[in-house]
């Protein structure tokens, strides 16, 4: 029986103003590609995303989410290995989201642009969530499980940010106001 | 959270038949682990042949049932499909279970793995 999503805000009363407050981005509805410089915020040209998804941050709606990411990603031909990577580290940036950005607060929305541009996929995700304080800890050594000696001191958690270094390239974490932007590169090989 | 459990001579074959271990199915499948295992023989083998998808959340949940086996008992695993092994070599978590190509093997004590 899968977890219900909603029951860990049950209880959690009236959503604070700050989520139930309209996206200006969305009321607005821009049309067109909003992001003009690039995905990859170099100020590259700007291509049409392959694939643009707006959802509240829920691990129900990251499974979705991430069905679509393999099914926009599947018409490119990836190497089988590469189309694992990029599931894997979109599951893990998406489970951040919903595990920390808004962890204490209800889901709010997350918004996931993925542009291909030569063999590689340019990955965005937006969020209104809580920042991180110190910025994106720098990529570390994955935790040693050998070293840990003892079956008991092994690491149940913290497994996630260390898979999203392994296997995306040039992650980069900015805070805006209000939101946070991840944006890193996954080779389609 | 869909599960299967067999007892195959003195193992305890657990069958995993969920195509996603993730974020969303960790603590059901914690929950149901620790129910089903509670009077387990000491080794249980974990068939992920069915899991064409792991994340670290999975994974957490996992390595959080071989330690409630600890020390009395052994989770081992059996049929490993490429993204879940590619989670396992990528953190290294495969240096520490004991990985079998299939369940098969795994219950056979000739193919038994070191």
């Amino acid at each position: 029986m899968p977890a219900d999503p909603a029951s860990r805000r049950g209880d959690a009363g009236p959503r604070p103003a700050a989520t139930a407050a309209a996206d200006p981005r969305t009321a607005a509805a821009p049309p067109g590609p909003a992001a003009g410089q690039g995905a990859d915020g170099t100020g590259a040209p700007a291509r049409r995303p392959l694939l643009e998804l707006d959802f509240e941050a829920t691990s129900a709606e990251v499974r979705a989410a991430l069905a679509r990411i393999t099914g926009a990603i599947a018409p490119l031909d990836p190497a089988p290995d590469r189309a694992i990577a990029v599931e894997l580290a979109m599951a893990e940036v998406l489970n951040n989201v919903v595990e920390h950005a808004y962890a204490g607060q209800a889901p709010g929305p997350v918004q996931v642009t993925l542009t291909a541009e030569d063999r590689v996929l340019i990955c965005r995700v937006e969020d209104e969530g809580i920042d991180l304080p110190d910025g994106l800890p720098p990529p570390g050594p994955l935790p040693d499980p050998e070293a840990a000696r003892a079956i008991e001191t092994l690491p149940e958690g913290g497994l996630g940010l260390p898979l999203i270094h392994a296997l995306a390239e040039r992650l980069t974490y900015l805070r805006l106001p209000g939101r946070n932007c991840l944006t890193c590169r996954l080779p389609l090989g | 959270m869909q599960i299967e459990t067999t007892m195959r001579k003195d193992v305890l074959l657990v069958t995993v038949h969920e195509e996603r271990l993730d974020a969303q199915v960790a603590i059901p499948f914690k929950d149901k682990m620790r129910d089903i295992t509670r009077d387990a023989p000491p080794r249980v083998v974990l068939d992920l042949s069915g899991v064409r998808f792991l994340d670290s959340s999975g994974l957490g949940a996992i390595i959080s049932v071989m330690k409630q086996l600890a020390p009395e008992g052994q989770l081992e695993l059996a049929g490993l499909t490429p993204a879940v092994e590619k989670v396992f070599h990528l953190t290294r978590m495969d240096t520490i279970f004991t990985i079998h190509a299939d369940a098969r093997a795994a219950v056979e004590p000739s193919a038994r793995a070191g």
